[in-house]
């Protein structure tokens, strides 16, 4: 043994392959057996209770392992809910096709259910004590009036004939999302002479209280001498807690180059009509590429609004931005003018809506 | 009525109010001719009959190990099913290339260790644990625990996994984690020690066994 004391583990390996394989006699393995070899076997009872804690074992681990990976699975398709979320919200940002909730009008209160009265979104939400503060979109009738402005001039030959330049995308989807709605929706509106169907008129409840008035309101703008191109305002109506209003309409200007009803957004209606105490922020816009052009002070667009109950609806409006032909921001000044009662309020009964047409226009 | 099979573990356990459910155990088969490595493909996709075969054909092998490193018959069950769970526990992954003994081994080694060392402090060698239940033993018993006691651990290991445990010696070379040559260099070193030795010359030098 004294000679393999300093061999290093190749030596002894390398000693071992000239070995011969070492043998034992038998009765010298079956002494070692003896020695070390425990025969004791064990209970049966024992190998029942080492396979039962085993598989005990076992099967807690896997309900472990379960556990985790459905936590894992539900993190992993969070995230990527999470991921395909923010990614359709960024593209319909950038595309212009933003919903309501992304609208330039946005509100941190939901807005109640309410009848549906058109497709698209609302823009004007239902307003409340919870309400946040307007926050305007980027985009104004300016751009839009730009896009129209240099789309007519590279059509050869096209003669500006006052009208409202006829669905070009680029400039309908910039309109949307000033009024916060998307193209199809302003275009479906635009070609529509009723947002309100009559027959709701008369169906709200709030119609017993009391008579039905209708009421007008003109929109107003001065620009002094300068002609008046493009402009947008924001309507606020405000529903008092003893009425609701039950229908609204608008109209256009009395110039011909904003005859036209202005661009808005039909589903903000339905935040109003048929609730007590309700408000919503309407965005209106419009613009006239044509020559003849309005200066001074001018009706750019009428409020129409039926009324049932007792209260007085308010009516305030706020210049966002009015340009001149030349597509720059021109000073001026909006106002609302309430009609007087001997010149449009009456009352009227629901029945007499209902067999005349609701419409103004 | 007939006498239960002392070879078929009860179903459930006598004595307690409320038994757990009985695990179903397949009918024991004492022979068993399929492979290590079969039986471990089998248990790794969840054959619980695969791993109780693996079981009953190696708990004697690691019963006898784990009493080697370990000083008594409890700690030794402890050291069993440890080990046993530590097999469960990397049946999924495990591709078995030799006898399951060469996995065993240096688990039942390092498992038995740990609890010796956790529960006594110390790390004891084989010889050391075995010599504590020498009262037991025959003479003969004691004078070759007592040598091989004396041997260095290395070739304790390979003699008793080579003649006690009956492995070969790739089995042994596989299980220690060293070449074949160095199992053969340390075999005959502890032969020829107790070969040395006048209480165990006869028994072990082969010309005089005849």
């Amino acid at each position: 043994m004294s000679d393999h004391a300093n061999t290093t583990p190749n030596d002894e390996a390398a000693r071992g392959d000239a070995l011969p394989d070492p043998v034992l006699p038998r009765r010298a393995v079956a002494a070692l057996r003896e020695a070390y070899g425990s025969t004791r076997p064990l209970a049966a009872s024992t190998d029942a209770v080492v396979l039962r804690t085993l598989f005990e074992q076992r099967r807690r681990t896997n309900a472990r392992k379960s556990v985790v990976r459905t936590l894992q699975v539900a993190a992993v398709f969070a995230l990527v809910a999470t991921t395909v979320y923010i990614g359709n919200r960024n593209r319909e940002q950038a595309s212009g096709k933003a919903d309501a909730k992304n609208a330039p009008v946005t509100i941190a209160a939901a807005p109640p259910a309410a009848p549906e009265f058109g497709r698209g979104e609302s823009a004007g939400r239902l307003l409340d004590e919870r309400s946040a503060p307007v926050q305007l979109a980027g985009v104004t009738i300016l751009d839009a009036f730009k896009k129209a402005r240099e789309v007519e001039q590279k059509r050869k030959g096209f003669v500006s004939s006052g009208e409202r330049v006829a669905e070009i995308d680029e400039v309908d989807s910039l309109v949307a999302q000033v009024v916060g709605t998307d193209r199809d929706t302003l275009r479906a509106t635009d070609r529509s002479d009723v947002e309100v169907p009559p027959e709701a008129i008369i169906k709200t409840d709030v119609g017993k209280a009391g008579p039905m008035r209708v009421i007008s309101y003109d929109i107003k703008l001065d620009t002094g001498s300068r002609p008046l191109a493009a402009f947008q305002v924001e309507v606020e109506l405000s529903a008092p807690d003893t009425a609701a209003v039950t229908g609204l309409w608008l109209r256009g200007g009395d110039h011909p180059a904003l005859q036209r009803r202005p661009y808005f957004n039909n589903r903000v209606t339905r935040d109003l009509k048929n609730k007590p105490g309700s408000r919503v922020r309407i965005p209106l816009a419009n613009f006239d590429t044509g020559g003849d052009l309005p200066t001074g002070d001018m009706l750019v667009a009428r409020v129409v609004l039926t009324v049932v109950g007792t209260g007085h609806p308010g009516v305030t409006a706020r210049l966002v931005v009015a340009a001149g032909p030349e597509a720059t921001a021109i000073p001026a000044s909006v106002r609302v003018v309430e009609r007087g009662d001997s010149e449009i309020r009456s009352e009227v009964k629901p029945s007499d809506v209902k067999s005349k047409d609701a419409s103004p226009r | 009525m007939s006498t239960p099979d002392p070879g078929q573990p009860p179903l459930h356990f006598t004595g307690e109010p409320d038994p757990p459910a009985p695990i179903k155990f397949p009918a024991r088969k004492e022979e068993d001719g399929r492979g290590d490595a079969l039986l471990v493909s089998l248990a790794s996709r969840g054959d619980d009959e695969a791993f109780m075969a693996l079981y009953r054909r190696h708990k004697n092998f690691v019963m006898n190990v784990a009493r080697r490193f370990t000083r008594d018959e409890s700690e030794a069950l402890d050291v069993l099913q440890d080990t046993f769970a530590y097999l469960l526990k990397r049946l999924p992954d495990l591709r078995l290339t030799a006898k399951l003994s060469t996995f065993l081994y240096p688990a039942v080694k390092n498992i038995a260790l740990t609890i010796r060392r956790k529960d006594r402090g110390v790390a004891l060698t084989p010889s050391h644990d075995r010599a504590l239940d020498s009262a037991a033993d025959s003479p003969l018993s004691v004078d070759i625990k007592a040598l091989i006691a004396n041997l260095p651990e290395g070739q304790q290991e390979v003699l008793l996994l080579r003649f006690v445990d009956d492995l070969s010696l790739r089995e042994v070379a596989a299980a220690l984690g060293i070449p074949v040559g160095t199992v053969k260099s340390r075999l005959h070193q502890a032969i020829a020690t107790l070969r040395e030795d006048p209480r165990t010359r006869a028994l072990f030098d082969l010309e005089e066994s005849g």
